[in-house]
């Protein structure tokens, strides 16, 4: 299980990207040191340079782009990027009009899934899918995440099956060929 | 990490090349295993036969095979590229939309016709229509 990392740019927030992601978009210049960083699990956002997992990556200052102090001297970052209660998903980032960020639904892959891969498991995949929106809507923000993750999961078993099947199908036309 | 960015340009051209090697002389799969055990028409049943009738430019077949997946097609090519070079320029903001309620009903309108190609007197929608 990889970690979800959300960050906050432009007055968005992005994300959900693995650890790895977060350090490679700071490398290119993408993230500063001191944007927003949030995880589950961290009770509010924090400035990059204090999060433990990522301070020790090196940091590059890119030319032209000054470090600005700490954020959290500053007011303005706080009103902006109000803290998530539970989840990033549950409530609207990025201030007043602000986008509302909810779970990806995962409803267009599990309709691929149901399509190309030929397995049932796409089928089950779409229920849950389906259920992710309406949950989100009526701000029941863990249930929605919960349904995104099984229709992630279901659409990853299918798409798994299908692959590790047609691997034996092609070695098994080879072997009787 | 650019790897991920030149595993989508490398199976993108792969996957092209294929095409071109094979149009004219792919004689298709095996048949489904899970149509020959338990008999039954999944929603992508006929898929690769409507693949193999559109590479010979034959639409007609291509949609007596499969028409929903066919109909579908351009939709699901737009929504799977964006998602898999999203995934590969790591770009989240070029991700599909959810598609909404009409996602969510489409989503439920394959789910149907796959019900819908295994009873009696819907023959029509099965492939080679039955």
């Amino acid at each position: 299980m990889s970690e979800e990392w959300y960050y906050a740019s432009g007055g968005a927030q992005q994300g959900p990207v693995t650890i790895d992601d977060l350090k490679a978009r700071h490398a290119a210049g993408q993230i500063q040191a001191d944007a927003l960083i949030w995880k589950e699990g961290m009770d509010n956002w924090k400035p990059w340079n204090q999060v433990a997992e990522l301070a020790s990556a090196p940091e590059i200052v890119t030319e032209g782009a000054p470090v600005s102090p700490a954020p959290t001297a500053d007011p303005v970052g706080d009103q902006i990027y109000a803290p998530p209660a539970t989840n990033p998903y549950a409530g609207t980032l990025g201030g007043a009009g602000g986008p509302t960020v909810n779970p990806p639904n995962y409803l267009w892959q599990s309709i691929a899934c149901t399509l190309l891969c030929c397995l049932p498991f796409g089928i089950v995949g779409i229920v849950y899918a389906a259920k992710v929106d309406g949950l989100s809507a009526t701000g029941k923000a863990a249930a929605a995440l919960e349904a995104s993750n099984k229709a992630k999961f279901w659409c990853g078993l299918s798409f798994g099956t299908s692959i590790v099947c047609t691997i034996l199908y092609l070695i098994l036309m080879v072997a009787v060929a | 990490m650019a790897v991920r960015k030149w595993l989508v340009i490398g199976l993108a051209l792969g996957a092209a090349g294929m095409v071109i090697l094979v149009r004219g002389n792919f004689r298709g799969l095996p048949p489904c295993p899970l149509h020959s055990t338990t008999e039954l028409y999944c929603p992508g049943c006929g898929v690769t036969r409507a693949s193999r009738a559109l590479m010979h430019g034959d639409l007609g077949t291509a949609l007596q095979m499969n028409a929903v997946a066919i109909l579908l097609m351009p939709l699901m090519a737009f929504v799977m590229i964006r998602e898999i070079a999203a995934w590969g320029w790591q770009r989240p903001e070029w991700r599909p939309g959810t598609g909404g309620r009409w996602g969510i009903r489409l989503g439920f309108a394959v789910i149907l016709y796959g019900i819908l190609r295994n009873l009696p007197g819907f023959e029509f929608l099965r492939p080679g229509g039955g």
